[in-house]
């Protein structure tokens, strides 16, 4: 029993680091404040959940055209996007999780509404199921760990360093050869179909995604995840998603209603947030501290 | 009975709330120059206030309503001193403000959330019949509602334009520098524009919760309406986010004619990407000079 | 020698505010111009017209040739126009070294170019870092390779971001006041290295109110005022202009 409970947190705790990780690239690699990230797990989920029910369509097929579909979106919304600077960039990014919200809502006969879709199976591998806990965990583990090794060759890469330069100057780099639309519009693809890959994941474990998985709340969620862990570090994003999947698990035990435990798990969230902006901007695991850590590490060796 | 007339009477009484969060939100903007998010936490406050002074402590609404004001007012401020000011001092200051108002909004509606729970609340006042109005029905509550935000938005312009604090205030948000060197408190200013956008989201909050229903997560969607609508109308200039607002409800309401009613709130934002896409200064803004120099 | 950049009848407004009105002039292949004036004559708005930060209102800009209208700053910076500023704009969170890796264009810059074509891309980060560290030895930062270049003092920035234009390998390289506010030492210094950089067959433009520097360093000298150019020609003829003394006695 407790290992169901924990190899469920586990798995969660997977599909929010997939998340967080991705969004980082935005925020933090390229200083693309989009709050829009939730919308492409929502896409990413839905797709692939409706190809399963409604084609039978296999998971892996499923999964990259839910990634696909939320890259295409990404793209799509990098156009009216990427021209804005922070506060505009925010707002249109939000507007865009709401207008995606409304139709998941309300365009009942593709995505059943507020119903939502339920008996959405679970993957197969070779022939056999990934439904018993362990065996997704490793599935889930295996998608974040691809996520940390893709995300962390192209950070590296001379197109990260494009990223980074239009990040802390997009004028410098337009003026040095850097075409900083059409980068900024890459990235946010490339986030957003890791989203989606994690929307897949997650619909295929829960079985069942309505629209009320998928709000608003869940994007500052995953923002806040992102800023804990530290921006401009993968590694943080992994943390800041662990730490905040496992802070309100205690409250789950207590005797309290539902409304309240909701109002006190967003709270915690919420709270942490304001925190490490006004104690600790960089996050827990920022670039700085990660990297100016194992400079001092690596100077001290050769010094020694 | 035509329909048009009720969509424009309906589109009116919206925009009254769209307008008055659009002008707290733009006066605001003026000082803090970054999107507060937290004026929704203003707004949800001022209306379960008065939900609170006048439904489970039976005041008169008056006083529930003054009550209401000031302690939206409060909000705001406090906020603004707590979280607000010591940000200044960041080095990526924008984006520190920006998330920290949106962790404050969702911790603010987490607490009333708790405190109030889940459930609908209603101020339940006395349904009375509607009104004929030039061929809308209109109920007198919502009546007040399209009266009371010309009112308030006449005694913003008498101070922002017949006194000299209302001078000072314009001054400083028109530059920051060059009122400083006359001799005006910026930061005092900056308190006093809080107090000012603060009540103003606390009115519209109980404009609100006198004719529609009371819910935890009605902050959010009006926050960021208020914010189109001030984008609309052009950012930072106070008339123009009122008509901006106006603009919106209107929009909305006509928009439903042709939509599904349930896309209501995705109109808005339709209208919002379509601006920043052709129009980001918004209709009576103009263009602010990114690097001009010799 | 031929003109590498040829300006015609150049016009740019900001609202009511004419700050380049009719501007022409040329600059001369290898060779090192001056672009003077008084405070608010338009030359920065100049440069940012030629590097495609704002668009052109009328009049043509050619470069070795070729018309730069409608293009976008990348595109004019893949050309070979590369450009200093004037409030410095060098990324603060790279090192020093990265500042100048930035500037080097490869073929291999894609978003999966690292997981595709491997070889080829450490292959052009061999050849861009050797290139940084030639061009941070050009400007004595030798030893701040692995600094963040956002703890440089303002002189070492000054000298990163004109090396940054040196890496880039650009035929014209713009400068906006690259000695405004330097030490006397890394004067001398700016001032050896814009003479051997014309040497290797650089062609540069400056924008300068150092006066000395000008007249010891450069072989053109273009003055603006109100947005159009008053004199051209070398140092010694427009000292003696008329009309360049009536400007900056503010006649």
């Amino acid at each position: 029993m407790i290992e169901q409970y924990l190899l469920h947190l586990f798995i969660i705790a997977c599909v929010y680091a997939i998340l967080a990780m991705s969004l980082n690239l935005a925020v933090g690699f390229t200083g693309l404040l989009n709050l829009g990230h939730v919308a492409f797990y929502a896409i990413g989920a839905y797709t692939s959940a409706l190809l399963a029910v409604g084609l039978g369509v296999p998971f892996w097929g499923g999964m990259l055209a839910g990634g696909c579909m939320a890259a295409l979106f990404g793209y799509l919304l990098s156009f009216p996007t990427v021209r804005l600077k922070g506060d505009y960039l925010v707002l249109g990014t939000l507007g865009f999780t709401i207008i995606v919200e409304a139709v998941l809502k309300n365009w009942a006969s593709l995505t059943r509404g507020p119903l939502g879709i339920a008996g959405i199976p679970k993957p197969r591998l070779l022939g056999l199921s990934l439904s018993p806990l362990p065996a997704y965990a490793l599935l889930a583990l295996a998608a974040a760990l691809l996520t940390y090794w893709l995300l962390s060759l192209v950070v590296a890469s001379p197109f990260g360093r494009t990223l980074k330069a239009i990040r802390d100057d997009e004028v410098a780099a337009g003026a040095l050869g850097k075409d900083t639309f059409r980068a900024k519009a890459k990235a946010l693809a490339l986030s957003a179909f890791l989203a989606g890959v994690a929307g897949a994941l997650y619909a295929h474990y829960i079985t069942f995604i309505d629209p009320s998985s998928f709000s608003i709340t869940e994007t500052i969620l995953i923002f806040s995840m992102v800023l804990v862990g530290g921006t401009a570090s993968l590694l943080g994003s992994v943390a800041g998603a662990a730490l905040l999947v496992l802070l309100p698990e205690p409250l789950r035990f207590l005797p309290i209603p539902s409304d309240i435990v909701g109002g006190m798990r967003q709270a915690i969230y919420a709270l942490l947030l304001v925190l490490v902006i006004l104690k600790r901007p960089q996050g827990l695991l920022g670039e700085d501290t990660l990297r100016d850590a194992w400079a001092r590490a690596r100077r001290r060796r050769k010094g020694a | 009975m035509d329909i048009l007339p009720q969509l424009i009477m309906n589109g009116l009484i919206a925009g009254s709330v769209y307008a008055l969060m659009a002008a707290g939100f733009s006066l605001m903007y003026g000082l803090q120059r970054f999107m507060n998010v937290a004026h929704g936490a203003t707004y949800l406050v001022g209306a379960f206030a008065a939900y609170a002074c006048a439904r489970l402590a039976g005041m008169p609404l008056a006083l529930s309503f003054a009550i209401a004001v000031l302690v939206a007012t409060g909000l705001g401020v406090a906020i603004n001193q707590l979280v607000y000011v010591p940000l200044q001092r960041q080095k990526e200051k924008d984006r520190a403000l920006l998330l920290a108002s949106f962790g404050v909004f969702l911790l603010v509606e987490a607490i009333i959330l708790m405190v109030f729970g889940a459930d609908v609340k209603s101020f339940g006042l006395p349904v009375r019949k509607g009104m004929d109005v030039l061929g809308a029905v209109v109920t007198p509550v919502q009546l007040v509602i399209i009266l009371a935000a010309p009112l308030v938005f006449l005694g913003l312009w008498l101070f922002l334009y017949r006194t000299r604090t209302g001078t000072a205030l314009r001054a400083a948000a028109d530059n920051e520098a060059i009122a400083r060197t006359m001799g005006v408190n910026v930061r005092a200013m900056t308190t006093l524009t809080t107090a000012l956008g603060s009540a103003l989201a606390g009115v519209a909050g109980i404009l609100v919760a006198l004719e529609q229903n009371l819910e935890h997560s009605m902050g959010l969607p009006a926050v960021l309406k208020g914010l189109t609508a001030a984008i609309i109308g052009g950012i930072g200039n106070v008339p123009a986010a009122i008509l901006g607002g106006y603009l919106l409800g209107l929009a909305e309401n006509l928009g439903i004619w042709y939509l599904p009613s349930g896309y209501k709130d995705a109109i808005a934002f339709v209208i919002l990407i379509l601006f920043l896409l052709v129009r980001p200064q918004g209709f009576f803004g103009t263009r602010r000079r990114e690097e001009a120099g010799g | 020698m031929s003109a590498l950049l040829d300006v015609r009848g150049l016009h740019k407004g900001f609202g009511g505010v004419k700050a380049v009105a009719g501007c022409s002039f040329c600059v001369r292949e290898r060779s090192i111009t001056a672009l003077i004036g008084p405070n608010g004559a338009g030359k920065t708005t100049v440069f940012n017209l030629i590097t495609g930060l704002i668009p052109v209102e009328r009049g043509e800009i050619a470069f070795g040739g070729q018309q730069l209208h409608a293009l976008r700053s990348h595109e004019i910076f893949d050309l070979g126009i590369a450009r200093t500023f004037q409030m410095l704009r060098i990324f603060p969170k790279l090192t020093a070294l990265e500042n100048l890796m930035i500037a080097q264009r490869g073929r291999a810059e894609g978003i999966f170019d690292a997981l595709l074509r491997p070889s080829l891309v450490r292959e052009e980060e061999r050849a861009r870092r050797e290139r940084a560290h030639e061009c941070l030895r050009m400007v004595g930062l030798e030893e701040k390779a692995h600094a963040k270049a956002g703890g440089l003092s303002y002189g070492q920035q000054k000298l990163l971001d004109i090396a940054r234009c040196v890496a880039s390998g650009a035929r014209l390289i713009l400068l906006d006041e690259p000695v405004a506010g330097v030490n006397p030492t890394v004067r001398e210094r700016i001032k050896a290295l814009l003479r051997s950089l014309r040497e290797r067959g650089t062609t540069i433009l400056v924008i300068e109110h150092d006066m000395g520097f000008v007249m010891d360093l450069c072989d053109e000298i273009v003055v603006l005022d109100h947005g159009e150019e008053i004199a051209s020609g070398p140092p010694e003829r427009v000292r003696n202009d008329r009309r360049v003394i009536a400007a900056y006695l503010g006649e």
